[in-house]
């Protein structure tokens, strides 16, 4: 077997050191011409994406396949713990998102957009994209995830407010066969999971995937809050079980790419929110997710290209809260159920063979967005609310290469919904690479978060009521972007950040009726700073330091917002230890101290995760072992309104081993 | 929106694209094609032909590294001489060829493609998994994140045209040549 392992050797740092850099004019097809045999082969191409991190009107981050693997990432919760300026909390049911200190508990992540090779996973009825074993995907079929921070609403509307996540997948001519992967951890976790990909001489290319997870969770979990006789000293017992399936595919065929999937996951929920009955295991929430897509790309001529999309999703949630009662609980069911139609389409073109234009449209039919809320027995119909609703938007950007290292981006979209109206929302960016090696970016942006039909429609007798004259949320970003080459193999990327968030829609309870109902109140504005160190070297040896700070203000309070931690910072180190064999993964995360909900103080908290990746043979057989939570951390993110804990605490340390066969 | 496909937008609209091939990813694999001339040895041509006639590279089918490329090697040299680009659907024009890019477009139709190639000095490269085996000498893939490819030495040899060790010791060799693959001369 001949490796182009020697040669790569002898190229040396030269080669290893090699990255596009700098902005359009670095990365353009000259300078990789230039490149000599060596360096061409240690280029890696994944590293900047078509959406190249360099000209791209924003900050991005990229996790790949390699990353996960090498660091033992089990779920999208776990990539995005792993991203600077990223915290993830986790209430023991749901995972949520924060970014650029944002995170408010009890807010749905409906913030940052989720996509799946370019298709939108937020629902219909809370707007949100889900993260951790309840996310649409499985971690295993995931190429790269790109993370671009700021504003994007100009291209993508709703949700992308703070950013936007994107998950590409892998395709069936690189998995090319059967994979099978067997997890087993600690908790009495296991998981199995079979890929199955190929592309066929007739041109069809095909991926099939499917897993299945489920865990005890944590037999005994501790939450000082009910520490007494009768809530069992304050220990949950066997009340964290977590199962899930997954299922995805891709079919393709020239133009045409036919996607879709299906996902469920149910989960004891060990916390007693809402005031159920603590230390039971009956209070359990399942969410389930599929969309069918169908998405076409065709190069009409050699400058423009043409794309558009169809497709059908469904989006499903069930909770089970149970209630003390005479003479049995009372098992109250709160239940979602979301429908809707979808269709997107895009022209792209390049003019004088230097600008970039492109031109959109999408539009969005909601089949349905039903809301529930009742009692099992007795039978109470507590709320009962059905409602549908379109929404479209119009969009248009230019990208004009002004010189060669000069690009001017402005992009602007028009959307207009059924439940409030219309919203406009620009982005502007200027991107210069002065040298080679520097790329500077001056970005300002606004976007909008719409109301969504919880926020909307949402009601309770006696307790809460609807609103639905609820106005979209608007954020408007100024952003200073600098990413510069430094000597030995280093690269920095650093972004400075002002933004100033309106008609945040917040509860309140109105004084004339002692409702509680979402309204858009609250302003907040918070300014920040994100620096990355970055090292990669051909051997495999990759570093990510990475710090963030923030600030945020509650313009009403002049209060700092709760889950806001003001600093972090993060170390993803993947070293090689035996050449292409044998590679440790370190993963170190803190997060200092944030504010909670009860105006109290949670503790700092530092996670360290261990990995170790071996492909002994190089070829069929992966096998990786991992230590999540090396130093039993406990301290966690503040809980929200619904819990009684004022922070909950983080699962402890956990094992895991995996093994990937293929055939 | 969320249709974001391919370079072209990628570029422009910032905004997270898809899995198709990016674009330094074309631009490297480009590369490479121009940088595999300089060891590869032709047959030499009949005597008293042009030696300062443009060294052309043929992309057959749906053209994956466009404007571009041409752009790129609008100053390119290769053995001493000017580089064409030429683009086609249809195979007879690129016969005259030193180089071919079969295009994954024609992936159905690949060995009735080569066929026409068949016995002529022209060096086929494809980017297609399993390609080597149907014949194309040499394929690229991609390994960790990087642009790797594979020989069919067997494919080069039948077509009169010889590998130098030092490119065959930086990929992989899918098919050995009559002697074995490899050639450490």
């Amino acid at each position: 077997m001949v490796i182009c392992a020697g040669l790569l050797a002898a190229a040396g740092v030269r080669a290893a050191a090699f990255e596009p850099v700098g902005g359009p004019a670095a990365s353009s097809p000259t300078a990789v011409m230039a490149l000599s045999l060596e360096e061409l082969l240690d280029v890696n191409v994944d590293k900047v994406y078509g959406a190249s991190r360099y000209d791209a009107p924003a900050s991005v981050s990229l996790v790949t396949r390699d990353e996960i693997q090498k660091q033992g990432y089990r779920s999208l919760a776990d990539v995005m713990r792993s991203v600077n300026g990223v915290f993830v909390t986790d209430d023991r049911n749901y995972s949520y998102l924060g970014v650029r200190g944002f995170n408010r508990p009890g807010d749905y992540n409906s913030r940052v957009l989720l996509l799946v090779d370019g298709h939108r996973l937020n629902d219909n009825v809370y707007e949100q994209g889900l993260y951790g074993t309840e996310g649409f995907l499985d971690v295993d079929v995931i190429e790269r995830v790109e993370v671009i921070r700021g504003p994007s609403s100009s291209i993508y509307g709703d949700n992308a407010f703070f950013g936007v996540v994107n998950v590409i997948t892998r395709r069936g001519r690189e998995v090319n066969g059967l994979e099978a992967t067997g997890e087993a951890g600690d908790n009495e976790t296991f998981k199995t999971g079979l890929t199955y990909g190929k592309q066929f001489t007739n041109g069809v290319e095909l991926l099939l995937s499917g897993s299945f997870y489920d865990t005890g969770g944590e037999d005994r979990i501790y939450f000082r809050e009910f520490n007494s006789p009768t809530n069992n000293n304050g220990v949950a017992q066997n009340a964290d079980a977590d199962r899930a399936w997954h299922l995805f595919g891709t079919a393709r065929y020239a133009d045409f790419t036919l996607g879709g999937g299906w996902s469920w996951r149910e989960k004891t929920v060990p916390t007693a929110s809402y005031g159920t009955i603590f230390n039971t295991d009956r209070e359990h929430t399942t969410d389930e997710r599929g969309y069918v897509d169908l998405k076409y790309d065709h190069a009409v001529t050699e400058a423009w290209r043409v794309t558009g999309r169809a497709a059908y999703d469904v989006a499903r949630y069930d909770g089970v809260y149970p209630y003390a009662g005479t003479p049995a609980p009372v098992m109250n069911l709160d239940a979602s159920r979301g429908e809707w139609l979808s269709t997107d389409w895009q022209v792209t073109g390049h003019v004088a063979e230097r600008h970039v234009l492109i031109f959109g449209a999408d539009w969005r039919e909601q089949l349905q967005a039903r809301q529930r809320n009742f009692d099992d027995a007795p039978r109470a119909v507590y709320l009962d609310d059905e409602r549908d609703g379109r929404n479209f938007g119009l969009y248009a950007q230019a990208e004009l290469s002004l010189r060669t290292n000069l690009l001017f981006n402005a992009g602007l979209r028009f959307d207009d919904y059924s439940s409030f109206g219309h919203t406009w929302n620009p982005r502007l960016a200027l991107i210069y690479a002065p040298t080679a090696g520097t790329t500077l970016k001056l970005l300002y942006g606004e976007a909008f978060r719409a109301p969504n039909a919880y926020e909307l429609y949402y009601s309770y007798p006696g307790q809460a009521k609807a609103n639905p004259n609820l106005q979209p949320e608007e954020i408007r970003t100024y952003e200073f972007v600098w990413e510069q080459q430094l000597p030995a193999d280093l690269r920095l990327r650093t972004a400075i950040y002002y933004y100033d968030v309106d008609a945040l829609v917040s509860q309140m309870i109105d004084p004339n009726d002692n409702l509680a109902v979402f309204s858009n109140l609250d302003s907040v504005h918070a300014g920040g700073l994100e620096v990355e160190l970055e090292k990669r070297l051909a051997n495999g040896f990759a570093a990510r330091l990475g710090y963030a700070c923030q600030r945020t203000e509650d313009e009403n309070t002049g209060n700092e917002l709760s889950n806001s931690p003001e600093h972090m910072a993060k170390l993803n180190l993947i070293a090689p230890l035996v050449r292409e064999r044998l590679f440790l993964g370190l993963d170190l995360q803190y997060y200092r101290h944030v504010k909670t909900v009860m105006a109290g103080e949670s503790d700092d908290v530092f996670v360290t995760n261990l990995t170790l990746f071996s492909r002994p043979w190089r070829k069929n057989l992966e096998l990786s072992a991992s230590l999540y939570n090396l130093f039993d951390e406990r301290d966690g993110f503040s809980a929200s309104t619904e819990h009684v804990q004022e922070t909950i605490p983080l699962p402890g340390r956990s094992f895991r081993v995996k093994l990937t066969w293929r055939f | 929106v969320f249709g974001l496909v391919g370079c072209l937008c990628a570029v422009g609209a910032a905004s997270p694209t898809e899995e198709t091939p990016n674009k330094l990813e074309q631009q490297v694999k480009a590369a490479f094609i121009v940088k595999f001339a300089a060891f590869i040895e032709w047959p030499a041509p009949p005597a008293g032909s042009d030696t300062n006639a443009p060294f052309v590279i043929g992309v057959f089918g749906a053209d994956p590294f466009g404007e571009e490329f041409k752009a790129a090697v609008r100053h390119e040299r290769v053995k001493g001489r000017p580089v064409e680009l030429r683009h086609s659907n249809k195979s007879e024009k690129l016969l005259d060829c030193q180089i071919v890019f079969v295009s994954d477009s024609e992936a159905p139709r690949l060995e009735r493609v080569l066929a026409n190639f068949a016995d002529r000095p022209v060096l086929v490269v494809t980017d297609l998994p399993g390609a080597s085996a149907r014949g194309s000498m040499i394929n690229f893939f991609k390994e960790d994140g990087k642009v790797r490819f594979e020989f069919n030495v067997a494919a080069a040899e039948k077509a009169n045209l010889r590998i130098s060790a030092k490119l065959l010791q930086v990929g992989r060799i899918a098919v050995p040549g009559r002697t074995g693959g490899r050639n450490d001369t």
